[in-house]
């Protein structure tokens, strides 16, 4: 240990004895009211110097109790200065600023000499030579006293080859107090941050951080006091603008009092290493999907030939087959079907990963989408003598989705269904709205098939995936289908997921946004807007003439209607068809229109003529009666704003409903 | 009344060959070419009633087929079906605006294809636009 380094532990345990004790600072020096902070420069180890010292450590023993910090500086390596034989030291006042700068030298054995010296406290500035003589490895111990906690931190003991490593090294390094003071900073950390070293010291370091990175810094700040953290950050550091970091916290205890080591890494050139790897990689992806996409397509043209001459032979164009010959096409055509998939999951996979998988959604009655794929898929379920089912209430709400995307996921989960359920057993799509998915449509394809472990219940929607242990039927697909559903799903803005366990089948659910009567009427808002078109209100009331008026509902009336409606193509005509449980169970289906003010007259009278030959096909002995009324809108909608407009379109019409369907029931 | 004529363009001469198969076991006349400008002038000779157009053909694509028959006045209502190997997506809207009525995906379905044939075929049962 170097005598220095002796002094300094004594200085330490002095203070750390006296702020154990909780000795009550009382200052008896004139003038002084702030915690002193003394520098001491050591030069050479000489008796003097010894006794000069222990006068000084005496003299603030007795007059400033524990209110001071004591730093001693070894100028044993900067001979310029340990030449100047008449200094011995110079205590400096570093904290109390701006003071007036005065340096005292002399013999500080003398105690009225020291006396003078603390009681003239010197400018701050002075901190600079702390600093470089800390830099250059001058210093043996820093010490510091906070004023309310008594604390003490030192950098202590450090052999010179150590501190030369500190300040030599490629990270910043720096001792924080536990709110982030920098108590120790190395130049690499004020050459990383664009300043001085000497300014440095005393400030926060928060002061480099920004403020939505703050709350973070303070966890990790706090975690390093008690161990050990690291987080990347990003130093605003002036000029040199925005560094990114990493920064490692390291728990020190100085004389018992802890504080924390923080080692700044610039990872600049990483991050930017980083960046041209991912442009690289997405490069790369780039072509990969560009090359997917290429052979795919490429792929369709022979597939077409395929499908055509397997198609030509199994329907017997080119001559009769008999029964082997029939069943071998038949297969074939099996699985030229399955490679169309393929091919078609590897499109749409490359699309799902360039951003390119698109939907473009639209109010979408999904019954239609239902059935049709149940329907579609019923062959293949038949083959393995799998009932396949549609359940579906008698009242759904339309929802937000694109028909087309809403048909490929369910015809997606009904195929897997039928894949991996064992013959005879049962498939079910089924969709509900309920209130455990607010503002969502509920759509189900439930199986009694072989069922999921529960890791694959966690992973099956990833790309890729494929059951670990597949079996006989899991063995064929690309294991990106159900990606595939989840991404459409993710971008209607659903969501998918599956419930099942190991040998009790799956069910797979997902969800679609519902309308709103204000979602269904935003988009006709320009339209609403302008004079030269009218909104209306149509009432469709079906009744049964035989029962008499209070008969139970047809069974889908609205689903019909609308597809009445969309027969009754007239220009410049938008339709809603907002149908409320109330006014669906009365018979009755709520119509909103927005035409032109000779359209409605037209409309009505289209619904009564197509309703009517509808009925003359079906048969169901109801009777239909068309009514409107024009929607009263305040005058000065033109002015109003979408929103102000939205809300009065709405209440009109909610208003309505609810008389429609009122006067219905009574 | 004699049978319909149908003029398949595709360069494929296999695809080409099983849709003239197909479409003769349905009773249509059916007539071929391989591409964009052989294509033009079958229209001219053949006056089809009908068009399978792909849209991938050596040289000028089926989109210069499309805008060509659309500037031609005289073929300007002949109904196009465009059969191709390009992505639905990209191509229907575009398609449908430089004048085809259809657009069918390789590889087709035939029960969809032959349907949307007898549609376009049969005005008088077309849901009528007014």
């Amino acid at each position: 240990m170097s005598p220095a380094t002796a002094i300094a532990d004594f200085v330490l345990q002095r203070m750390t004895s006296s702020a154990r004790t909780g000795k009550e600072p009382a200052v008896s020096m004139k003038g002084v009211a702030a915690i002193w902070e003394l520098r001491v420069y050591v030069a050479g180890q000489t008796p003097k110097s010894l006794a000069a010292l222990s006068n000084l450590q005496r003299i603030c023993d007795e007059h400033l109790q524990a209110r001071y910090e004591l730093e001693i500086v070894d100028l044993l390596q900067k001979p310029e200065m340990a030449a100047l034989e008449q200094i011995i030291a110079i205590p400096t006042v570093l904290r109390s600023r701006p003071l007036p700068r005065k340096k005292i030298a002399g013999d500080l054995s003398n105690t009225e000499e020291v006396l003078l010296s603390l009681e003239i406290p010197a400018q701050s500035g002075e901190a600079e030579d702390v600093l470089r003589a800390i830099s250059s490895g001058e210093v043996d111990a820093f010490v510091q006293q906070h004023e309310s906690a008594g604390e003490i931190v030192a950098l202590q003991g450090t052999e010179e080859p150590y501190r030369l490593l500190l300040e030599s090294m490629n990270e910043g390094a720096l001792t924080l107090a536990h709110d982030g003071t920098i108590l120790y900073c190395n130049s690499r950390f004020a050459e990383i941050v664009s300043a001085r070293s000497e300014e440095l010291v005393g400030c926060s370091f928060q002061r480099y951080i920004g403020n939505e990175q703050q709350e973070r810094f303070s966890t990790l700040l706090g975690e390093g006091a008690g161990g050990s953290s690291r987080g990347e950050f990003t130093l605003r550091a002036g000029q040199t603008g925005n560094i990114p970091v990493q920064l490692s916290f390291h728990v020190v205890r100085c004389a018992g009092v802890p504080a924390v080591s923080l080692l700044v890494s610039d990872i600049s050139e990483l991050k930017r290493a980083e960046d041209a790897l991912e442009q690289s990689r997405r490069e790369q992806m780039r072509i990969k999907d560009e090359f997917l996409s290429h052979v795919s397509h490429e792929l369709r043209s022979p597939l077409t030939a395929i499908y055509q001459f397997v198609s030509i032979l199994n329907d017997e164009i080119a001559g009769p087959l008999n029964s082997d010959q029939k069943e071998f096409v038949q297969i074939t055509g099996r699985n030229v079907r399955q490679l169309h998939a393929m091919i078609d999951d590897l499109l749409e996979i490359t699309r799902a990963e360039t951003g390119k998988l698109t939907v473009e959604p639209q109010w979408t009655c999904i019954r239609a989408a239902i059935e049709e794929v149940v329907n579609s898929s019923a062959p293949s379920a038949a083959e393995k003598e799998i009932l396949l089912k549609a359940e579906l209430p008698a009242s759904l709400p339309l929802v937000y989705a694109d028909p087309a995307r809403v048909r490929q996921i369910l015809t997606n989960l009904v195929q897997n269904a039928i894949k991996f359920t064992p013959a005879h057993g049962h498939i079910t799509a089924r969709a509900k709205a309920g209130e455990e998915h607010k503002g969502f449509l509920l759509l189900e394809v439930e199986d009694t098939g072989c069922g999921l472990q529960p890791e694959a219940v966690e992973k099956i929607f990833e790309r890729l995936y494929q059951i670990a242990t597949p079996t006989e039927a899991g063995r064929k697909g690309l294991g990106i289908g159900l990606y595939i559903c989840k991404e459409l799903v993710k971008r209607q803005g659903g969501k998918i997921w599956v419930n099942s366990e190991p040998g009790r089948g799956s069910c797979f659910c997902f969800t679609l946004p519902t309308a709103s009567l204000s979602t269904l009427i935003a988009p006709l808002m320009p339209k609403l807007r302008s004079s030269s078109y009218s909104a209306a209100l149509f009432t469709v009331t079906a009744s049964c003439e035989a029962v008499g008026a209070k008969t139970s509902p047809p069974e889908g009336l609205c689903h019909e209607v609308r597809q009445v409606v969309q027969r009754c193509t007239l220009p410049d005509l938008d339709v809603l068809l907002p149908k409320t449980g109330g006014a669906h169970k009365a018979g009755r289906c709520l119509i909103f229109a927005v035409t032109k003010p000779d359209g409605a007259p037209v409309l009505a009278n289209r619904l009564r003529e197509q309703l009517q030959r509808w009925e003359q096909n079906q048969r169901t002995g109801l009777v239909f009666s068309v009514d409107y009324t024009f929607l009263e809108l305040p005058p000065s909608l033109a002015d109003a704003d979408n929103e102000e407009l939205l809300k009065v379109v709405t209440h009109n019409l909610e208003a309505l409903a609810r008389l429609g369907s009122s006067a219905a029931e009574g | 009344m004699p049978d319909k004529r149908i003029l398949v363009i595709e360069d494929d001469i296999d695809v080409r060959r099983g849709l003239g198969i197909r479409l003769a076991a349905n009773h249509y006349g059916v007539g071929f070419a391989g591409d964009a400008s052989s294509g033009l002038a079958e229209v001219e000779r053949q006056r089809p009633d009908l068009i399978i157009l792909d849209l991938g053909l050596p040289g000028e694509d089926g989109y210069v087929v499309l805008s060509k028959l659309a500037a031609s006045g005289e073929f300007a209502a002949t109904p196009v079906i465009v059969l191709s190997a390009r992505d639905r997506r990209a191509n229907e809207q575009r398609v449908k605006e430089a004048g085809a009525q259809v657009f069918c995906q390789k590889p087709v379905d035939n029960e969809e294809l032959l349907g949307r044939i007898r549609e376009l075929l049969s005005p008088g049962d077309r849901p009528s636009r007014e």
